[in-house]
Formats: structure tokens, sequence, C-alpha cells
């Protein structure tokens, strides 16, 4: 019997050299593969969360390319900021997202909960090493190396930039009639209430890193209903107001169009624009861009 | 604890050490090893609903030794009443509770008058219904005296609660399962490497097929009434494979993990989405319940034996109650009726045994009548699981009035490619395995071992690689 069972713990111990052999040809593979990017060089570059990918689309403006990714926190915007800026992409101007809920520290639970980490660590695995070398911010490490594995070692793919690059998104659907509260739950309670020092401090680094590139930033906020807007909580907003009049005190451009009016029929959900609003937005933007309009929003 | 998980994949070579090298002399022992994992298996869920387990394994364990003694007629019968009674009165109480509870409320409403009745918070009980069937089907044998009664409890008590299919099935019955725990094991080589290979499809039809298709399904479900009729074809056809990948997924880990240690499970599912007719469908699909049923329920009501009027109330009735064991909503009723409608014409026209063999048997492609049949059950099916898959009737009846709207020849908003090609691989697959009892048993047998092997390594780099979105079995809730 044991003889038995020997050649059965033999044989798979011989399995598993054989999957580790083809983990490693298969790493091998993807980290040539990943080592290569390609993304259009365009004269914008528009990084952030949803609400500017959902808003602002590139084919409306001239030469630009959006790079948004749903859930983006500033720390990650930087480092895949940074990582492009490494791979020689050179835009001359950098539009940023810049919401109220950018501010949040909920921001700072998504590299720890489950609810954020699983999405975000498959898409931004080829940071991994710059992301476990952020500071003050829990990290579950385990999963980021599961998530790093996965995508690196079990199949080889072609892909590894789609996700972590991000691309305009036209949302067609209608959520309007979704609970308002159920959004300021998520962005501005859920955990607990406050402001993500982190956050703003990789915001500062942002500009700071397109400045060192000769990139021209552009914060840009993008319109919410006013059920929402009435929601967010006072000191978010005050410190929101704070941060623009600081950064336009210092000559950056502030585009904030979070209280433009934009109708109902414009929003997918209560704070994130529809294809109808993305093509408004984007037009305003392109027009404000290229200086022919001035806007009462622009700061 | 789930199949799928890390917890389980550090548990089960812990047990199966034990199991060959620390316990290996006494069959006792293995067995008393096999009955505190099992506990500790489903404790992990919670360890509160042991107690139910516990209970009910003991109620049977004395009833079964008290039917040993009796020999009055009588006596026997108030004892195997005794042990329905109580197994099906907890089902009764945890399952149906609040669904029979909102059903007399909402027939006194319809009346006209009002009738206000409690909801129970009960949170409902893993497995419930699968050891209770279980357990069940060991009083009724030793009732039947087809089984004698067994005097060791541990073996017994292990029984009951043998993690592989504890919490999803197989439900083995006393006859074939009770025996292997009183027989000394032997490790045999050659049926753990086929157990593992059984796993490792079982993981892949899970992870790989069912989990996928979840997500699509979930999303069409839930906003259906935005989404396109051929939109909506997907996603009823995506949940078939969903629930098969799910469900026949848990049965061949089930299996497999008990051939590591040993023991020989009953085959529960055998391809039956290949199926030419409703009656092949039933005996290839979930079989350890269907013969459950028929066994325990259709045969003594007189089966198919009688007056017309009275084979096909027994076909309504096993239909019916095979539904309303799936869950506690009217969706399953409908279900199981509608399969009763699909296979009353087959009993009535004598027709339903007319296909006991596999399709294409010894060949590779069908023919083209084979091909017509196959869809046109698998397109039954289809339409039939949209109920059992909806929230509630006006769900399930809103889905299917929109899948006949005008938009029935557009194209899908939903197209996922990967996922439409890994089923696609899929169904071949099982093809070309359906005269083994799963999809990769006999598949690669005649090549030679580093080709087997790479095969066998591409299963695992796509389960590994579509794990951590992991979507509860859907028969857990069952």
């Amino acid at each position: 019997m044991f003889n038995s069972i020997q050649r059965f713990i033999l044989t798979l111990s011989v399995f598993a050299l054989f999957s580790l052999f083809y983990f490693i040809v298969i790493f091998t593979v993807n980290y040539c593969i990943s080592e290569k990017i390609s993304i259009a060089q365009k004269d914008i570059l528009i990084v952030g969360d949803s609400h500017l990918r959902s808003s602002l689309n590139p084919l409306k403006m001239n030469s630009a390319i959006n790079i948004c990714q749903n859930a983006e926190p500033y720390y990650l915007t930087y480092l895949k900021l940074k990582f492009l800026l490494q791979k020689n992409v050179k835009p001359d101007t950098l539009i940023i997202g810049f919401g109220h809920q950018n501010l949040s520290n909920f921001n700072d639970y998504k590299l720890k909960d489950k609810f954020w980490n699983v999405g975000i660590f498959d898409k931004y695995y080829l940071l991994t090493k710059d992301i476990v070398n952020i500071s003050n911010i829990d990290i579950d490490y385990l999963k980021l190396f599961i998530a790093y594995s996965r995508n690196m070692c079990l199949i080889p793919r072609l892909d590894h930039y789609q996700n972590f690059i991000g691309q305009f998104e036209a949302r067609k659907e209608n959520k309007i009639k979704e609970n308002y509260q159920k959004r300021i739950d998520l962005h501005y309670f859920y955990k607990d209430y406050g402001i993500s020092d982190l956050c703003i401090s990789y915001l500062d680094s942002i500009i700071d890193i397109s400045e060192q590139n000769q990139i021209t930033p552009i914060l840009l906020g993008t319109p919410v209903t006013d059920q929402y807007y009435q929601l967010i909580p006072e000191e978010i907003i005050e410190r929101y107001a704070l941060i623009k009049a600081e950064y336009s005190k210092e000559g950056i451009r502030v585009i904030d169009l979070t209280r433009a009016k934009y109708s109902i029929d414009y929003f997918y959900d209560s704070d994130h624009l529809n294809f109808l609003g993305a093509k408004k937005f984007s037009e305003e933007i392109n027009f404000l861009l290229s200086g022919r309009y001035l806007s009462k929003y622009d700061i | 604890m789930i199949f799928n998980s890390i917890e389980f994949s550090i548990f089960l070579p812990i047990v199966f050490f034990l199991y060959w090298f620390a316990t290996n002399k006494s069959i006792k022992l293995q067995n008393l090893l096999l009955l505190f994992s099992s506990y500790f298996f489903y404790a992990w869920w919670d360890w509160r609903f042991l107690l139910l387990i516990v209970f009910s394994s003991t109620i049977d364990y004395i009833i079964g030794l008290k039917l040993l003694s009796a020999s009055n007629k009588s006596k026997r019968k108030l004892l195997l009443l005794t042990s329905i009674f109580i197994n099906i009165g907890f089902l009764g109480f945890f399952k149906y509770f609040n669904f029979f509870s909102e059903s007399f409320s909402q027939a006194f409403t319809l009346l006209g008058s009002s009738f206000q009745t409690s909801r129970l918070d009960i949170i409902l009980p893993v497995g419930i219904s699968f050891y209770t069937f279980q357990t069940l089907s060991y009083s009724i044998d030793v009732y039947k005296r087809k089984i004698a009664p067994t005097k060791d409890c541990i073996a017994f008590f292990s029984f009951v609660s043998f993690f592989p299919q504890l919490v999803a099935g197989p439900i083995e019955r006393a006859v074939n399962l009770l025996p292997q725990f009183n027989q000394k094991r032997n490790f045999d080589y050659f049926k753990a490497v086929d157990g593992l290979k059984q796993i490792l499809w079982g993981l892949f039809k899970k992870v790989v097929i069912a989990d996928n298709c979840a997500i699509i399904v979930n999303d069409i479900f839930a906003n259906y009434a935005s989404y396109s009729s051929s939109t909506l074809i997907l996603g009823a056809i995506f949940f078939a494979f969903q629930i098969y990948g799910d469900f026949s997924g848990y049965s061949d880990i089930a299996i497999g993990t008990s051939r590591l240690f040993g023991f020989q499970l009953m085959q529960n599912f055998a391809f039956p989405y290949f199926s030419r007719d409703i009656a092949e469908f039933w005996r290839r699909w979930h079989i350890s319940l269907s013969t459950w049923f028929r066994d325990y329920l259709y045969i003594p009501l007189g089966g198919s034996r009688g007056s017309t009027n009275k084979k096909v109330r027994n076909i309504f009735i096993i239909f019916i109650v095979s539904g309303f064991w799936h869950g506690a909503n009217w969706t399953f009723i409908i279900w199981g009726i509608l399969n009763a409608f699909y296979f009353l014409p087959l009993l009535l026209f004598k027709t339903n045994r007319d296909n006991l063999n596999i399709a294409a048997e010894g060949k590779l492609l069908p023919t083209i009548r084979e091909v017509l049949s196959i869809f046109s059950t698998f397109s039954l099916t289809v339409f039939a699981w949209i109920f059992f898959r909806a929230e509630d009737i006006n769900h399930a009846i809103s889905y299917i009035s929109k899948i006949f709207s005008n938009s029935l020849f557009s194209i899908p908003a939903i197209f996922p490619k990967k996922i439409i090609l890994l089923i696609l691989i899929f169904v071949f697959i099982e093809w070309l395995g359906r005269e083994g009892k799963y999809g990769i048993e006999k598949l690669f047998l005649f090549c030679k071992r580093s080709v087997r092997w790479l095969a066998y390594i591409i299963l695992v780099a796509l389960i590994l690689y579509y794990s951590g979105k992991e979507q509860p079995f859907l028969y857990f809730q069952f």
C-alpha cells in the first residue's frame, strides 16, 4: 500500500515541478510582453477615476487620450503617470480628474478592503513594485501577490495594459433613480468619515511630476447632480474649495464644473454623466482648452 | 468551507495525510478522522448548525436500531414515521416556514380578508436538503429490510456527514455508501489519480465555466428590462451552463475527493445537455435526486403502472415535489410543473425509454436527427431554467415576455467572446468524453504523458487564472 501512496506522492511532486516550469516560462513570456508598451502619443493625457472616464470623450478633442480608470485614487494615478513617463509618453497637457470624492478617505481603503482591492490589483499588478512602496496605507499583500502571479504566470497575455491604462467609457444606461444617499455613503462614509491626506499629497506629486516633465496640468471637476452635491459633507466641500484656490494661486488651471447646470437627462447616475452628457461636456472642455470660450467655471 | 477556496486546499491534504499515514491501521480511527474532519468542514460555515446534523443522525441511528428489534409491523411503521416526521419537520421549518406563512397570508388577501402572519428570520442550514434525504434513505431502507441497521455509530455518523458530499450531494443511499465505511480501504494509485483528474475537471466547470457565466447572468437577469430579447436568450443559455458547471462541477469534486479516500460515490450527472428528449435529460441530470424520488416517492405511488389518470398524477407529484425540494419559491414549483408537461407526452406515448443509450454512441458525430433532438431538448430546458433563475414569477414572466418582443433578431448587447469560446471548448470536450463518467476521464489517455500533463497544467492554469471572482455554489441554497 505504501508503495502505491509513495508513487502517488512522487507523481504529484513531479507534476508540481512540471507546473512550476510552465509557470516560469509563462512568466518570462508575459514579462517580455509587458515591457513593450505601446500607447499612442497624444498632446493631451486625461487621467482620473470613473467621473472623468465617463465624461471626457477624447475623440471630441484635438489629439487627446483618456486613460482614466474606475475607482482610481490619486496615488495610483501618480504611479501610472510615472510609469508612462518612464516609457517615453510625452503629452504637453495633463487633465486630472478633480472631484470631491477624490479627497475622501474611502480612497485609503482601496488596497486593503476586498470590496476594492480584488479589482484594483487585477488592473494595476504591473505597478506592484511601486505599490508596495506607498507609505501610510494598508495593503493586502497576499492579494496583491496572488493578483500579480495570476496575471503574470498562468496564461500568456497580450493585454496587460488594457485594464491598467483605461479608456473613455460611454455609459448608456440610466440609473439616476438609484438612491443618492447610497452613492454618498460609498464616497464619504465608507467606513468612517474623513479627508485623505494621502490622496491630497499624491495630487501634489502628480502636479510636481507634470511640471518637472514640462507638462501643463489642468484640474477638471465633472458635473454632479444637485441632489448629490447637497449631500456632500461640508468639510469636504470646504477643503475642495481651499485646494482649488491654492492651486489657482500657484497658476495651475482649475476648471470646476461640479456645479454646472446639466439637465438630469445628461446623467448616468447621481454623479456620472451618460453618453449625452459626455458629448456636451467634452465639447465644452474642448472650447475651453482652445481658448475660444471663457467659462464662469474656469478659475 | 467551499471546494474552490484556499482553506479547502489546505484542509484536504492534511486530512489525506492523516487518513493514509496516521490512522490507516484501523477502520474505526479512519472513520473517526472522517467524522471530525466532516464536522470541522461543516462548522467552518456555522458551527451551530452542526447540532442539527448530530441530532438528525442520532435520531436515525436510534430508529435504525429500534427497527432491528421491532417485529411488530405497526411499531415499525411508527418508527419510520417518527424518522420522516422529525427529518422533514426540520427541513420544513428551516426551508419552508416563511414560504407557507406568506402564501397563506397572500391567499387570504386574495379572498378579501386580511390574515397577517409573522415572518421568521431563519438562516437556511447549508446542505440540509441533502443530508436529510440521505439519512431518510437509511431509515426507509432499514424499514424495508433492504439494509441491516448499523450498530457502529461512528460509521453511521460519518456516513451522514461525509464531507465531500455533505452540503451539495450526490445524495448517497445507505445501501451504497454505508457498507463502504465498514470495509477496509486500500489506497489505489489509479483510483486516486482518476479522483484528482475528476476534481480538476470539476474545478474547471465551476471556476472557469460557471463563475464566468454567473457574472453575465446576474447582470442580464437583474437588468433584463434594458436588454434586447437576443441578449435575454443569451442570458438564459448562459444560466444553463452556469447551473450545469456549478452543480455538476461540485459533484465531480465530491466524487473525486471521495476516491482519494477510497470511497466510490454514485455518478450524479451524465452529460445531460446531450439528451435527445426530456426523459433522457432527467435520467442524466442530478441522478442521485431523481433516483431518490423515483425509489421513495414515484414507485410507492404506483409509478407508471395503473390508469392514465394515475400516471399523470404521479408525474405531476414527482416533478412538483422535485421543484419544491429546490427551494421555497413558486418559481421552482412552476419549473417542476413545466418539466412535468415536457415529460408527460413521452410517458403517455410510451417513448420515454426510447433513448437509453448515449447520443451517437461509438461515433464522433451525431446524425442530423440527433442534433435536432438535442437542440430541441436543450431549448426546452433553457426555457424552464428561466423560472428556476428568476427572483419570482413576475420576474420570470416579464423576462419571457421581453424575449418575445420585436428585438428577437437584434445583435446581443452582451457578447463575451472569450467566455463563449471557453464554453464551446468545454462542450466539445464533454462531447468527446460523453461515454465516460466525466469529461476528461478518457480524453488524454492515449496521448504521450508530456502532452497529457501539459493539458492538465493548462487546466490548472485556467482554474487559477479565473479564480478570485468566486461565486457561491448555487446548490448550497438548496
